[in-house]
């Protein structure tokens, strides 16, 4: 255990806020899920008791008498607001005096450093890379991202739970987001950040950082696993593999979306072109595990080669 | 339900926050605070060293003041000085009245008169100004003419002024003047003025002059600053401004702020590194090196390196970071900083370490594996000059065959002017041949210049068959440090077999070749002539403390255990006669560096039989495989993978490349590049991930980096050892890391192209041929022989040591200069001794200089005495007989007894001579040297045997000292004068007269 390094790469300025991350995130996803909770309970309490739903409009806390009917803007919620703004501030100020803007060397355009690493909000993405073609995880993969964020408000059928925690209301929602950001996305950073060393080799916690080390690995299409050698043949084996995934993975999905009495009414809220597309974007989201366990686990290069693109 | 009955107060427009809110705010004024303290202090720690500064150098110029008034008042208390000063007064006091009137009157009269005057006429000139410019600007002739009726009107204009009386008196009187009498008053006064000025001046002068002289005196002798001089430093001191003091120079884009801690570094006062405490606050310990490079120029960081913007901390300042590649060099290694702009040299002065570690580089042979620009310069330019002959005669060849083409087709053209064209093209060609004939011809002169001057760093491996003891070779290949302590030849790491291969191939590819059998001598007198020649210039013998001579070249101690007599009687003869090469032309083979001493056949046996005595009594095992050809096969894989051929001339290599990497700019080559394997991480936590730390470790150990690493054996590095000392390692370390590639502009580097140039390129010379080894040639150097007991410790030894060499270039004339290091014998017939010291038992050696570094050393001794380029001979005026007869009665005075040291050329009155022969004066020395040489030998050669004060000062000229002879009591010229044309104008006539009178 070389803890020397551990603390190297813990306390780089540049890695600070990974570390912050590590301990912020599960925090504050787990007050969300426990204030959902408690509006749950709440909203339960209402249906049982139209009397109560008629004369208490707060949606937040599990309600008591006494408790007034709204609470307005001001000054209830600006000042809690303003108080989060001063602590943030604090936080911020203390931040910068005590760490320094991670400046590093002049750059060398004939010496390029290792492990070579981008801003860490990229290292997501930058561990893309090692799972697929820079075509794929550089372009495809980010536009996808940006887009699908831009549609969620166009494909989502669920007319409930807005403006209040509630996990109910919106659980396949929250597990989409579970899913795709904090265990795809940030856990890939992390990985980027704290796991990937020298030659962005797997480099387990409290291991050294050693240039000279040497892995022995090799990486199959999967096709030459398979046995498949010549051209026309690999591209539609390929094809046939991920267009399989792509049905197996659809017809997940689609279980998971009709799996209760509520997710199928929702759904049936839906025109084809919104189910079509939020499938489309929940099995690209489930490529990228597939591909990093196949990578990772069994050492496959690429599922899908053709002339122009591989998988 | 009774609990919900019960009213519960509202926990968000209930509750208060003001709690929160005050110990937030209370916070974020408490990290608004620490930002601000923040970044006034903390960021600012020069702030604190300012403070401190002031005060710990005020109270140390307070305390110094005392001391340097008291010297001051004891060189005031002085007779010289009071005599300067009374004569001071007295000038002084002479033009007191004088100046006083000028004063008053310059003061009080002509300035306020001249002042009211320039007034009034500014106005008027004013007016007449303005109104020409609307004349310039006007388009209406009309109406400039009616304008220019104004001007004339204004300058007829009277004008009623108040003027103070000229002669200083405190009167007034008023005047009614027009604009030209103003300007006539005005300049008359200003007039005034000067003439005033020029005669207070003048009255002064005597004074100033006195006064000049006073303070000459003054600063002459006082040590360190006067009194008044530190007053005004500690009045600087009560007005410093706290702040970033920085250098900031545009070109190179340079920007210092060292000197905001290191306040001391150019204080004019010498500051010790405890005089304030802290040793950050000392003056520059090499003040001279900052009036050749002053820091407003060349900054601070350029030298030194380091982070010369920083200012937060020592370790950034310092740039001893991890993001810094410039960390500041270390005090140990500090010179490598003068390497980036002094490049072309290898000899800088004042860089002793670094000189060191080229001098290593140069003369540990480093440079047969390791390119570096300058080093083995001969061998690359070589292989350039051949190159560029090789093109230029296929370029011949092909205009030749061009030119008979169009010749032909001239001959067989259809019609006139066709044929004239093929005639003219051929023509053409046949001036463009010619041309290239003479550049051909010069290419190989120079190549031929070249070929004499390439040396390997070994000896040559072609000759072992006849040189060595055949058994004694493979011990050597495995260890030759055992055999020989310190050798130059380092110690490589070989499997035994590949020992016994490398012997193989080294044998059997060595030339055959005859030797003559020679008898022994006699030992005794060739330990003598060993010890006394000039041997131990360059080679040692002994071992421990008995260890006397030069480590240029090989110890000999051993030499008689793997050396054959016949060979080693050759060797000392004439190192430069080799066994033939059916294979490589002679003049193509590297030359040896072992130059020759010119001995007689009987010296060089008799100094063979004493080396052939120096051996123990080691046993060598037989080596029958040797001359196995399997062997030898495998042998030249090895000797190619160890880079034999990079020092030694073998057969079969003699195109050989380096094999180690080119270390030109090593300095600046990135940490990542250098490999530090398996110790990476160690070095990291132990704090040597530096170039520094590289270079020290594989200087040390060359195969530290390969320290648990899993290899084959020839994958593993292969730098031999050298066993270098930790002075060597930190002279090689400087070296290096001064080896980078600069960024300056070409200002900056240290590149002359006037004789300074000479003096680089003579250095290099030097020190590949060991001249410092016999003579000295900078002061500080200590010669081979300055450490030879004999020479030391008897006094009669100490005048037999090789000349210095300090002002050579004055001394001699280049011509006969370039002659005598051709042929140091100055005898084509008589070459077996000094031509000018004969009576030396040490002899200068005659190395088979070229050309071209005939003319280089030659230059070199002049440029360095400032001896004009061309050399011009200075007239000198022919001695009339009277004159002769006076200077022979001079020349033989008992008290200036030349001919008792100097040589003469006559074997009788030589035998006891310790000095030159002055016979060959006129065509060696200069003659304003030799007069200079008379006068205060001792000035220009420190411990000369020369007696200094033969002549003395009377009135302008110079009078011998001892007892004048008759004839020369009624001369009225310089003695020293008359006695150096005597010497100039000496013939083998007047030699006989001479020594008629002795």
């Amino acid at each position: 255990m070389d803890w020397h390094q551990l603390w190297t790469i813990v306390s780089l300025p540049d890695n600070i806020p990974i570390v912050g991350m590590l301990f912020i995130i599960p925090f504050f996803t787990w007050y969300a899920l426990r204030q959902a909770r408690a509006n749950d309970r709440l909203v339960e309490r209402l249906e049982n008791d139209p009397d109560m739903a008629k004369t208490h409009h707060r949606k937040v806390q599990p309600f008591k008498k006494g408790w007034v009917r709204e609470v307005a803007v001001w000054p209830y919620l600006l000042r809690m607001e303003f108080l989060a703004a001063i602590i943030v501030t604090i936080i911020l100020m203390v931040w910068s005096i005590t760490l320094d803007a991670p400046l590093e060397e002049p750059a060398n355009p004939s010496l390029t450093m290792n492990p070579s690493k981008a801003p860490w909000y990229f290292l997501g993405l930058q561990e893309m890379l090692v799972y697929f073609d820079p075509w794929i995880a550089g372009v495809v993969m980010p536009t996808l991202i940006i887009i699908g964020l831009i549609v969620i408000p166009y494909i989502d059928a669920n007319p409930l739970g807005n403006g209040y925690y509630t996990y109910k209301q919106r659980r396949f929602a929250i597990w989409a987001f579970i899913f795709g950001f904090i265990i795809l996305w940030c856990s890939m950073i992390v990985i980027g950040t704290l796991i990937r060393g020298p030659g962005w080799m797997w480099f387990w916690p409290g291991m050294t950082w050693d240039h000279n080390r040497l892995i022995f690995e090799i990486n199959r299409d999967l096709h030459e696993i398979v046995g498949i050698t010549s051209q026309p043949w690999i591209g539609i084996f390929g094809g046939l593999v991920v267009g399989g995934f792509m049905v197996v993975a659809g017809y997940a999905c689609h279980r998971i979306i009709t799996a209760t009495e509520f997710s199928r009414k929702i759904l049936g809220r839906m025109s084809l072109l919104q189910y079509a597309i939020m499938q489309g974007l929940l099995i690209i989201m489930l490529a990228l595990p597939v591909k990093m366990a196949a990578r990772l686990l069994f050492r496959i290069k690429y599922v899908w080669v053709t002339p122009w693109f591989n998988v | 339900m009774a609990e919900e009955t019960q009213v519960q107060p509202d926990p968000i427009t209930t509750k208060s926050y003001s709690v929160h809110l005050l110990v937030s705010m209370l916070l974020l004024l408490a990290s608004l605070v620490w930002a601000i303290y923040d970044e006034v202090e903390i960021m600012r720690p020069y702030k604190d060293y300012q403070a401190r500064f002031r005060a710990y150098y005020s109270r140390f110029l307070t305390e110094l003041q005392p001391q340097q008034a008291a010297k001051e008042d004891a060189i005031r208390q002085s007779p010289e000085y009071q005599q300067v000063s009374g004569e001071l007064g007295t000038a002084e006091e002479a033009v007191r009245a004088r100046i006083a009137e000028i004063d008053r009157e310059v003061g009080q009269g002509v300035v306020p008169r001249m002042t009211s005057a320039r007034n009034a006429f500014q106005i008027l000139r004013s007016e007449i100004d303005a109104q020409r410019y609307l004349i310039e600007v006007s388009h209406d002739e009309g109406d400039k003419e009616s304008m220019r009726e104004d001007i004339e009107e204004i300058r007829a204009r009277v004008v009623e002024v108040e003027l103070p009386l000229a002669d200083g008196s405190g009167g007034t009187e008023e005047l009614e003047l027009q604009y030209e009498q103003l300007e006539a008053e005005f300049l008359g006064m200003q007039e005034r003025r000067t003439k005033l000025q020029a005669e207070r001046l003048e009255a002064l002068a005597e004074a100033n002059r006195l006064r000049a002289e006073r303070d000459a005196l003054m600063s002459d002798r006082l040590v360190g600053l006067g009194a008044t001089q530190i007053d005004g430093l500690i009045a600087n001191m009560r007005n410093f401004d706290i702040g970033i003091k920085q250098i900031h120079l545009l070109d190179i884009d340079l920007v210092d702020r060292c000197e905001s801690c290191h306040l001391g570094i150019r204080e004019p006062v010498e500051i010790g590194p405890t005089d304030l405490i802290y040793p950050v606050f000392q003056s520059h310990p090499r003040p001279e090196l900052l009036t050749i490079h002053d820091p407003e120029a060349f900054g601070c960081s350029s030298c030194h390196n380091g982070n010369g913007r920083a200012t937060r901390s020592v370790t950034k300042g310092h740039g001893r970071h991890k993001f810094w590649l410039w960390p500041m060099y270390f005090p140990e290694n500090v010179e490598a900083g003068c390497h980036q702009c002094h490049a072309n040299e290898i000899v800088t002065p004042g860089g002793e370490t670094l000189n060191m570690g080229r001098e290593l580089y140069m003369n540990k042979g480093c440079w047969g594996c390791h390119r570096f620009e300058g080093y083995d310069a001969e061998a690359e330019e070589l292989t350039a000059v051949s190159q560029e002959l090789r093109n230029l005669s296929a370029t011949h060849g092909a205009n030749a065959k061009e030119m008979r083409v169009n010749l032909d087709l001239g001959d067989t053209a259809a019609d006139g002017a066709a044929a004239q064209r093929y005639y003219a093209r051929a023509e053409e060609l046949r001036l463009t041949n010619t041309r290239l004939d003479a550049e051909i011809h010069n290419l190989t002169m120079e190549q031929a210049n070249l070929a004499q001057e390439v040396k390997k760093f070994g000896p040559s491996l072609k000759e072992i068959k006849l040189k060595d003891v055949k058994e004694w070779i493979p011990e050597w290949v495995k260890n030759p440090h055992e055999f020989r302590p310190g050798s130059k030849m380092p110690v490589f790491r070989l499997l035994d077999e590949e020992v016994q291969q490398i012997s193989a191939y080294l044998w059997q590819n060595a030339l055959d070749g005859e030797l003559v059998r020679q008898p022994r001598g006699n030992s005794e007198r060739g330990q003598e002539l060993f010890e006394t020649r000039g041997c131990l210039g360059c080679h040692s013998i002994g071992e421990g403390d008995s260890q006397m001579g030069g480590d240029f070249a090989a110890n000999l101690s051993r030499v008689g255990e793997k050396m054959n007599y016949d060979y080693m009687v050759r060797w000392i003869h004439d190192p430069s006669e080799v066994t033939p090469d059916p294979n490589v032309p002679d003049a193509m083979r590297p030359r040896p560096v072992m130059p020759s001493l010119r001995l007689t056949d009987r010296e060089s046996r008799d100094i063979a039989t004493y080396l052939s005595e120096q051996r123990t009594d080691q046993e060598y095992p037989p080596a029958p495989y040797m001359d196995d050809p399997e062997m030898a096969a495998a042998g030249l894989d090895a000797i190619r993978h160890y880079g034999c051929a990079g020092c030694h001339e073998i057969s079969g290599l003699e195109e050989e490349g380096r094999i180690g990497t080119d270390l030109t700019l090593e300095g600046s080559k990135p940490l990542e590049r250098l490999d530090f394997a398996l110790k990476t991480h160690e070095a990291e936590l132990e704090g040597w991930y530096s170039h520094k730390g590289f270079f020290e470790r594989k200087l040390e150990n060359p195969a530290v980096f390969d320290e648990g690493k899993e290899r084959e054996h020839l994958e593993r590095l292969r730098m031999p050892n050298f066993n270098l000392n930790a002075e060597e390692i930190n002279a090689l370390t400087t070296f290096l890391l001064g080896a980078v590639e600069t960024t300056f502009p070409e200002q900056y580097r240290f590149e002359p192209e006037d004789e300074r140039a000479d003096v680089q390129e003579g250095w290099w010379i030097i020190t590949r041929h060991n001249c410092t080894g016999c003579h000295q040639i900078r002061p500080g150097n200590v010669s081979s022989f300055m450490t030879i007991p004999r020479y030391t410790d008897d006094p009669d030894w100490a005048e037999q040591l090789p000349p210095q060499l300090y002002t050579e270039g004055a001394r001699v004339q280049p011509d006969w200069l370039a002659g005598f290091l051709a042929n140091p014998a100055l005898s084509e017939r008589d070459v077996n001794r000094n031509g000018v010291r004969e009576y030396l038992h040490a002899r200068m050696p005659t190395f088979y200089f070229s050309d071209r570094q005939l003319a280089k050393l030659t230059k070199f001794f002049m440029a360095r005495d400032s001896q004009p380029v061309p050399h011009m001979p200075e007239a000198m005026e022919a001695l009339t007989n009277a004159e002769r007869a006076i200077g022979r009665q001079l020349f033989v005075s008992d008290a200036a007894p030349c001919l008792n040291c100097h040589m003469t050329g006559i074997p009788s009155q030589d035998v006891d001579a310790t000095a030159p022969n002055f016979l060959i004066a006129s065509e060696r020395l200069k003659p304003n040297w030799t007069y200079r040489w008379m006068l205060e030998p001792a000035s220009i050669a420190p411990g000369t045997a020369m007696p200094s004060e033969l002549f003395e000062r009377d009135g302008d000229r110079w009078v011998f000292a001892g007892q004048i002879p008759a004839q020369a009591r009624n001369y009225d010229g310089d003695h020293a004068d008359l006695l150096t044309r005597y010497m100039f104008q000496m013939d083998a006539a007047e030699l006989r007269r001479l020594q008629a009178l002795q």
